[in-house]
């Protein structure tokens, strides 16, 4: 469990919140708090005040790969390879570990073709997956994925998904606006003016959503076919 | 008639290749296409931003042209949100009332969420006057119940509007789709006759016609009604 308890920071505000592991989406609209949560979920910035476990640890001492909201902002490399290994020469990996780690992750992200190419020539959908191949190099035990689906189409964000849910990294906190795949998390969270509105599994959470756009596509088919 | 003929246009990078030919007539256009298939680079290339490998594009009767990146970010010139909105030559205290970022004025832009800040970029492009809008992604970043507002925002229809996107839920009324796929632009036809060619159809659109059913149009709604009617 990670446990945020009377949480006050920027214009997040919330009393207490235990998220299970697994895949864990946030939704809710532009502006609701979904990114300056994560942001504390991955410990790139600490509360003003309340306190955040994750079962019983500082966020600060566990292993965190952070997807930010503009990937192409913290490239760094001019290769792809060179990007996404990065991680590992910084923390001294054998260089031969490294690359057959490097080799073995853009294989199952099916990203590998790309190795070789520029990092500025790549499109927006793929700077988003190798962004997420950066955060995975050290196998995080919590991975904070901040709309990287705003880049992807509907292919590319199942394949994004589907490898997100074999995926053992122990909590993967995913802010989307795609409803069709917050409806498949394990763990649904909804922000509203930096409160967590509604949380629990998608079913009980689109269940109070009924009649907002927020309800995914598949509920309002359902109602009408 | 406004219209742009794309004659033979052949676009090269690395070992990317993207050909495209056919005529952009008035009303709005729907590109699709998958991740990295090119549709950023013909945005551009419409926009007459980049240079052809071979080919040429014709404008006719076209005066104004617009193009919104995918990334808004990348239109920013300014420090404060009130004089980003005075760059485009328009009133802050509008913009910023159709965005609804009251409040915000003084902010640096970056301090908005990406979702707020494409908001406020696409408040400002579709108040002005253009006969060619280009919207590379225009809906992705936007929470769903701003992608419904920009959709049936009157301003987007210009005299060519042309929307590169792979949004799946949220569509505006358009006229023509179009297809990338394997380096090259196709042009599938005319909205309805064409949706049953169209490969990157929303769920939605695609339930209907395995139904039997071919909807009006692309919106949600369209896909309603349409089922609606089945069952009367």
């Amino acid at each position: 469990m990670i446990e945020l308890l009377k949480i006050k920071h920027g214009i997040l505000n919330i009393e207490s919140c235990a998220i299970p592991k697994g895949y864990i989406c946030i939704i809710g609209e532009n502006g609701s708090g979904k990114s300056s949560l994560l942001k504390l979920l991955s410990g790139l910035e600490m509360p003003d005040t309340g306190s955040i476990l994750s079962d019983g640890n500082y966020i600060r001492n566990l292993n965190v790969g952070y997807v930010p909201e503009y990937p192409e902002r913290q490239i760094i490399f001019d290769t792809v390879f060179d990007e996404i290994i990065s991680p590992l020469r910084f923390s001294f990996t054998n260089p031969d570990i490294a690359e057959k780690k490097i080799v073995n992750l853009t294989n199952k992200l099916e990203i590998s073709n790309l190795l070789k190419n520029k990092t500025r020539n790549l499109s927006g959908g793929e700077k988003a997956f190798v962004a997420l191949a950066v955060a995975l190099a050290t196998d995080p035990e919590i991975l904070a994925l901040d709309e990287p689906d705003s880049h992807l189409d509907f292919e590319a964000s199942e394949k994004l998904f589907k490898f997100l849910k074999k995926s053992e990294t122990d909590y993967i906190l995913h802010s989307t606006q795609d409803m069709n795949l917050a409806e498949k998390a394990d763990f649904l969270i909804f922000m509203h003016k930096g409160k967590i509105k509604y949380s629990g599994i998608p079913d009980s959470v689109f269940e109070i959503l009924q009649d907002t756009p927020f309800v995914p596509l598949s509920w309002r088919l359902k109602n009408i076919v | 008639m406004s219209e742009i003929i794309i004659k033979k246009l052949l676009i090269k990078r690395d070992d990317f290749t993207l050909f495209s030919e056919g005529i952009f007539k008035e009303g709005m256009h729907i590109i699709t296409g998958n991740v990295g298939s090119g549709k950023t680079t013909l945005s551009m290339a419409l926009a007459g931003l980049l240079k052809p490998e071979t080919g040429e594009i014709e404008y006719n009767e076209i005066g104004k042209i617009f193009l919104s990146m995918q990334f808004p970010e990348y239109h920013l010139t300014k420090l404060t949100v009130e004089e980003e909105i005075k760059s485009w030559g328009l009133l802050p205290d509008e913009i910023l009332k159709i965005s609804d970022l009251e409040g915000t004025a003084k902010f640096d832009p970056m301090k908005l969420s990406r979702g707020e800040l494409k908001r406020l970029h696409l408040a400002c492009i579709l108040s002005k006057t253009t006969d060619l809008l280009i919207l590379d992604e225009p809906f992705s970043t936007l929470d769903p119940v701003w992608k419904e507002k920009f959709c049936s925002h009157a301003k987007i229809q210009k005299k060519i509007t042309i929307i590169f996107t792979h949004e799946q839920s949220v569509l505006p009324k358009a006229d023509y789709i179009w297809e990338i796929e394997n380096g090259r632009l196709n042009y599938l036809g005319k909205i309805p006759e064409c949706l049953f060619k169209w490969k990157n159809a929303p769920i939605h659109v695609k339930t209907a016609l395995s139904m039997g059913v071919t909807p009006d149009n692309i919106r949600f709604e369209d896909t309603r009604e349409a089922l609606c009617r089945m069952q009367d």
